[in-house]
């Protein structure tokens, strides 16, 4: 399981998991085209986008990705199928993502933002395995 | 009574006050009647809005009106002014859809002459206005000059254009225009995204929606508006797309990332905010600016259509129609105003999140025909149930800094609404009433089924019993078109 939907009254609110930080940030891009697009897709060869972030705080880079990943979701129709995370220090990271492109016609939830409201990166144990996961609160 | 451990006092009937506390700056207050109080609770709202009080400067209270409920950050129908010498503005106390607002116009049209032909008049209005999940084509796609226009001049722009009447501007809420703006403070990702969306709905919570006046409180003010029972209605609800959007986003990256230079410490993130008069505070103001005006080009666009859609479908002449704008107000919104403090007249900027102005009389901000009686307020209830207009009054103003709720307010999630109901289900339920839906995305009409939002009667009576507005007429939807 890479993500769970939680109940939020007026927006929408997303736990997503990783078995590393990395495999956090990479599940939670992949996922979020999923839930966007409503579907789970992949292709053999698609385009490569590098994102590279630097702050003291994990979350605020956490954050910042998935407001790039939704920005080129929302604006260019990019569904990411595949995201590859290097922590270069303990402040900077630099995560490579492939895509491909859809159209608008292909959006099926409409997403306004990623905010920053008490987003917080923890670990827990979930069916034996130690996960990380950060609840994200979307604007919709 | 308590909430996480804070005392709650009773003020008044529909008045509740957590007193400061710990590092709170000021106490929270908000307004409900005793019966809304546990759904309040459960949902969670109200630790957001004391983490509002805890922001520096803020003057008075921290506030929420009586559609209060859980958002990011600020609650859904927060109200909170810092002073602008050294208080703060903070992005996400407007919120993304930077001036959502709503709109209502009359029509000389009453219930017998469409009653019939509803399906063909929500028809209608979907052909003419692009809705749904990023909509766009209204118009000719706009370039940088066009849209730096828009950015300037608002509502006014679109009048230029063609959509709409120069008296529109005295009926809308700062006459259509904040003149703050500075299209220089705009990213280039902003200016992408608002190139096509001018004069399109949106999807979400925005609708069109055609009604009738099916009670009215007060024949004198209704009389003054050219209102009368039974009288067809039409209702415009939208906002900044994705320019607004970005714009908050661009702005509140920039100040989470100057957070750890504050000398002080914000609650949450989602709070980031800068000193009103620094360089970053101005630049963000000018920016929200920009996208309010946006936003309000974006309603003129689409009350425009609406008209022409309702012209052609029902094949009358435009004095037939008799369409003409009552009022337009801001929901997403930070604005310097004037207001008493506690004896002593100050400058503010109000932030109102999910929450309407709703002025009484005598403020110079209002057109003359609006000073003698105050400010009309929209109130649209969910699709399935009334909706109201209401009045400003000077106890707004000295109790809330003149603002009001601007809807129900939700009380179920949209992940819950989908595990409950069917989109069949809603539909079949509102054709009952005798509702004509259209949604262009289902998965929409079933997020925003009635089921999901408060009793909008009680919200209104909340807002009567504190004195923040008075209720002119009721309506009730015959016709709604979802994104």
């Amino acid at each position: 399981m890479n993500y769970k939907i939680i109940d939020h009254t007026a927006d929408l609110a997303v736990e997503f998991y990783g078995k590393t930080i990395a495999e956090l940030f990479e599940n939670s891009a992949v996922s979020l085209s999923e839930i966007i697009y409503e579907k789970k897709m992949s292709v053999s060869e698609g385009r490569e986008l590098e994102f590279n972030f630097t702050s003291d705080n994990i979350e605020v880079n956490y954050i910042d990705f998935l407001r790039e990943v939704l920005y080129n979701i929302n604006q260019n129709y990019y569904y990411f199928y595949k995201c590859k995370a290097t922590f270069l220090s303990e402040t900077s990271l630099s995560i490579k993502c492939s895509y491909f492109k859809l159209s608008k016609d292909d959006i099926r939830h409409e997403i306004k933002a990623v905010t920053y409201h008490g987003c917080a990166i923890k670990s827990k144990v979930i069916d034996g395995h130690e996960m990380y996961y950060a609840k994200v609160t979307f604007d919709i | 009574m308590q909430f996480n451990g804070h005392p709650i006092n009773k003020i008044s009937d529909a008045i509740w006050e957590i007193p400061r506390s710990g590092e709170m700056t000021v106490p929270a207050r908000f307004y409900a009647t005793e019966k809304m109080l546990p759904q309040i609770f459960k949902d969670n709202a109200l630790s957001q809005l004391l983490n509002v009080a805890h922001l520096p400067r803020i003057q008075k209270y921290a506030m929420a009106m009586p559609d209060i409920h859980y958002g990011y950050g600020f609650p859904i129908g927060g109200v909170a002014a810092f002073d602008v010498d050294k208080g703060i503005i903070s992005p996400g106390g407007v919120g993304y859809d930077i001036n959502c607002g709503v709109r209502f116009c009359r029509t000389n049209l009453s219930y017998n002459e469409i009653s019939d032909i509803i399906p063909k008049i929500v028809e209608g209005f979907y052909k003419f206005v692009p809705s749904g999940l990023g909509s766009s084509g209204a118009i000719k796609k706009l370039n940088y000059k066009d849209e730096t226009e828009v950015m300037l001049k608002g509502a006014k722009w679109a009048i230029e254009q063609g959509f709409g009447e120069e008296s529109d501007l005295e009926h809308i809420e700062n006459f259509g225009c904040m003149k703050e703006a500075n299209p220089d403070t705009i990213s280039e990702r902003a200016r992408q995204r608002g190139l096509d969306q001018v004069g399109t709905l949106g999807s979400g919570n925005h609708f069109l929606e055609i009604g009738i006046i099916d009670k009215i409180y007060d024949e004198q003010l209704a009389r003054r508006l050219s209102l009368e029972k039974e009288q067809v209605i039409v209702m415009v609800h939208s906002g900044s797309r994705g320019f607004g959007y970005q714009v908050c986003d661009d702005f509140l990256h920039l100040m989470v990332m100057e957070l750890s230079s504050l000398p002080y410490k914000i609650p949450d993130r989602q709070l980031a905010c800068a000193q009103f008069n620094s360089e970053l505070g101005q630049k963000y103001f000018q920016a929200m600016c920009c996208a309010a005006n946006y936003a309000w080009a974006n309603r003129q666009v689409l009350m425009s259509l609406t008209k022409k859609a309702l012209i052609k479908t029902l094949s009358i002449s435009e004095e037939e129609l008799g369409f003409q704008l009552i009022y337009d107000v801001c929901h997403n919104i930070a604005k310097v105003e004037t207001h008493d403090v506690n004896g002593k007249e100050m400058e503010l900027c109000v932030h109102r999140k999910g929450a309407t102005r709703a002025f009484g009389p005598g403020r110079d901000e209002l057109s003359n025909e609006y000073k003698e009686i105050g400010q009309p307020v929209i109130i649209p209830g969910d699709m399935g149930t009334h909706s109201y207009l209401l009045i400003g009054t000077d106890r707004a103003m000295k109790e809330s800094f003149g603002s009001c709720c601007h809807g129900a307010g939700r009380v179920m999630s949209r992940s819950k609404a989908k595990r409950t109901f069917s989109f069949q289900q809603v539909k079949n339920e509102l054709q009952k009433k005798g509702i004509v839906v259209y949604s262009v995305q289902k998965n929409t009409l079933v997020e925003e089924s009635p089921q999901t939002y408060k009793n909008v009667s009680d919200v209104v009576e909340a807002v009567e019993m504190a004195g923040l507005a008075r209720k002119i007429v009721r309506t009730r939807p015959l016709g709604v078109l979802k994104g």
